[in-house]
This record gives structure tokens, sequence and C-alpha cells, in this order.
């Protein structure tokens, strides 16, 4: 199917709201000249975008990203982030599953730090000090041994 | 001249074969379902067309226009039903259950009107021909299946294509979680998709009926040549279909005119031959119904 027809098939079933196909080619501005090409040619980060675009037309209450950097270069990456407060701006609110953890912390209002199935960390991002992220990162008994420096 | 009779022959045979692999295409296109009940569902549209249409004092060659509604709402309510209960289970209980379902078909057909041969009852229209040139005749009934074998396809393929459900329809064969993820219901599409191949197969059953005699069991061998179109044109490719089904005419006409035996024996080479060579078929692609 081509990318067009992918955004079609979102808004289908969509509900009344700011995001429309036109407003999905303003956000992405490559994808309106490659409307007509056929989404599995598209390289990996833009078969994501994609698929977000494609999440958005339907004006979701909540766009749940999981995972988002996987597998993506991190140009990449750093130009779908960018769209977050965007969309947010919009009324639509955001779930990140997100394992960088300074690229999380960025764009996040709340964070949930899990480790071991358990929220080792809540609260919101500004009032956390590195020590605190790291530790619930990792777990208490691994902060002794690692030194992470740059992050967070 | 003898040779271009032969070509114009198949051909003509070839549409009926694309009108009656289609709905297969579709199935197994989008549903992933191998519907081995295929042949029966057509005889079963002629049986409808020679038993209920009289009924409604309506001439035999209309009866599509009665026999084509019932088959697309057979179709919705027997995928969502029996054949999505099989489809939960796992790939192979749908050629099971299909399976079955030919032989219930069959035997009830067999009990409730012999093993006697039926037509569809058009006239002296059966006998009507086109005579272009001095050994071809084109016969009209034929060209009228062809006629329809490309409408129908042209029509599903505008479906598929330019209608937001068409593109649920490719949007579920292609990745049926993805699609879900976009609210669409697969068993809603999987039951449209079903719908529309009864329909083709219920105009395929009538024209088989008009064309030449029926009886209980001619669903098997219309299955077998339907495949070979599917697979000979590219699974998932509905031109492709067409074209594989007249491949396949083309073929087994060629061998009838060599030594009558050899009229399926050609086309099965040419199924074995393209199998061989290529295996996604003529028209295919990487995904299906693209």
């Amino acid at each position: 199917m081509t990318l067009q027809e992918n955004l079609q098939v979102g808004a289908f079933h969509a509900k009344k709201g700011p995001f429309t196909i036109e407003r999905i080619y303003e956000l992405f501005d490559w994808m309106a000249p490659r409307r007509r090409q056929r989404v599995w040619q598209l390289s990996g980060g833009e078969q994501q975008a994609v698929a977000i675009g494609r999440a958005l037309v339907a004006n979701p209450k909540l766009l749940l990203l999981d995972e988002l950097s996987l597998g993506l270069a991190p140009i990449i990456i750093e130009r779908i982030y960018s769209l977050i407060p965007e969309i947010i701006a919009q009324g639509v609110s955001i779930l990140v599953v997100e394992q960088d953890v300074a690229q999380g912390l960025a764009v996040a209002d709340r964070v949930h730090c899990l480790l071991e199935g358990k929220t080792s960390l809540t609260g919101v991002p500004a009032e956390f000090t590195p020590e605190q992220v790291e530790r619930a990162y990792f777990g208490a008994g691994l902060v002794a041994t690692t030194s992470r420096e740059g992050e967070s | 001249m003898v040779w271009l009779n032969v070509l114009v022959q198949g051909i003509l045979i070839g549409g009926f074969y694309a009108l009656f692999a289609c709905g297969l295409s579709l199935m197994f296109g989008v549903l992933k379902v191998i519907n081995l009940a295929h042949g029966d569902m057509a005889v079963v549209a002629g049986y409808v067309a020679v038993f209920l249409t009289p009924h409604l004092h309506l001439p035999e060659v209309w009866s599509f226009l009665i026999v084509v509604p019932i088959f697309t709402l057979v179709g919705y309510v027997l995928q969502r039903t029996l054949i999505q209960k099989s489809i939960d289970r796992d790939p192979f209980t749908t050629l099971l259950v299909t399976f079955g379902l030919s032989v219930v078909i069959e035997n009830l057909l067999l009990e409730i009107y012999s093993a006697n041969g039926q037509t569809v009852n058009i006239g002296d229209l059966i006998a009507k021909s086109w005579h272009p040139a001095s050994i071809i005749y084109v016969s009209y009934v034929s060209l009228g299946v062809l006629g329809v074998a490309v409408l129908v396809l042209f029509i599903l393929q505008l479906f598929l294509s330019k209608t937001g459900t068409g593109r649920l329809i490719r949007a579920v064969a292609d990745d049926r979680e993805a699609a879900q993820l976009s609210g669409a219901n697969y068993r809603h599409i999987f039951g449209i998709a079903a719908s529309l191949a009864f329909a083709t197969v219920a105009l395929a059953g009538i024209a088989y009926g008009m064309m030449t005699q029926f009886a209980p069991t001619s669903g098997g061998v219309n299955l077998l040549f339907a495949f070979e179109a599917v697979v000979i044109g590219g699974i998932g490719s509905l031109w492709g279909t067409l074209v594989g089904g007249i491949a396949l005419g083309i073929a087994q006409q060629f061998g009838a005119h060599i030594n009558p035996q050899y009229q399926i024996l050609a086309g099965n080479i040419l199924f074995l031959v393209v199998l061989a060579l290529r295996p996604q078929g003529l028209f295919g692609r990487r995904t299906s119904l693209a």
C-alpha cells in the first residue's frame, strides 16, 4: 500500500479532531511529495513516521509509542522526538516507552522508571537528580560500580 | 487460421476460468484461506439458478439478479461463523473445514437433485455465435462470460483501490495487526471479502451452467483449474488471475487441438512450468493485493 493509503486507512475510523491527512503532511514535510510511494520501500525511520502519522489521523486521546528509538538512526530519532511537543500541543497525551534515558527525560512531563517490573522512580523529571535516575534505572546495587557521565 | 481459432477459443474459456478463480484469489489473498469448497459453491449457485428462478417467474438468464445477492449474504454469514471459527484455530483447520464442506455439499446435492446433469436454460442464445472468419466461431455465451469476467475484475480492482472499505481489505490482507491498530474490525472485513468472493463464485457457477452441463461433482475439476489460474497469474493479483486463466485456457485448447486427450495435460504442464520457473506467478508481487 502507498503512504497515502496508509494514512487513509488510519483516517477511516477517525474521530473529529485537529489531525487530518493534510495536517500530517505539514508535520512530516517529506511525506507529501512521496505519498504515492509504497511503504515497504521506505526506510525504517520513515516507516515509523508513517505509523505515527497513521495513528495520529485517527485523532486519538492517547498515543502509545513503544520503543520509539529501537533500530533507528540517531538523526531520525531526534527528528521524530522533535515533533512530540507539537503533537502534545494539539491535546494528545503520549505514553512513550524508551530505553534512552536522556531522550525520555527531555520530552516527558512525568516519568515512571520501571526496574524488574516495579516502579522504582516516579515524578516530574526536573525534580530528579542524575544520581536518583541512575539508581532507579540500574538498581541500587550497581550504582557503586557504575559511573555514567553526560547522561540525563 | 486453425491455430487462430484455437487461440480464440482458449481466450474465451480463459475468461471463464478467471471469473471462477477471482473469488479463490480473494479468499486466499485476504483471509489466507484456501477454500476447497469453492468449486462446490459455484455448483450450488448453478442449482439455485436452475431450481429457484422458475418459481419467481424470471427467465433463467437473469437468475444472477437473485443468486448473487443470496451468495453475498451467505458468504458473509459463513465467514463470520464457520470459516472464522476455523481461522481462529489454525490454517490447517480451514483446509479440513472447507474440504468437509465440499463433501457435504456434493452429497447433499446428489441426495436432493440426483447425479443428472443440469443446465441454466438460456433458450436459443446457447447456439448463437459470431462468425468473423471462415472457421472461427465466437459463441455469444462465452464472449459474454469473458466480458463479465473482465467487468467483475475491473469493479473489484476499483473497489479495492478507491473505496475506504476496499483499502481496509487490502490493509488487513497486508498486515492484520497493523490494520487492527488502526481500528479495523478484521472479522467484519474478512466477512466483506468473503461476500465479494461468494458473489463472484455465484456468477461463475451460473456462467458454467449456461456454457455446459453441471452435476453435483462438477466442482472439483473446476476448482483445480481455478487454482492453476491463480497460481499461474500470481497470488493476490486480480489482473494476473485473468492472464493466468487465459494462459491456462489457451494451453488447454492447444493441447486439445493436438489430441483431445491432451487438453487437461497441457494446462497442467503450463502450471508446472510456471511453478518451476516463476513460483510467484506471472504477476506475483512481494505483497498481496498491493
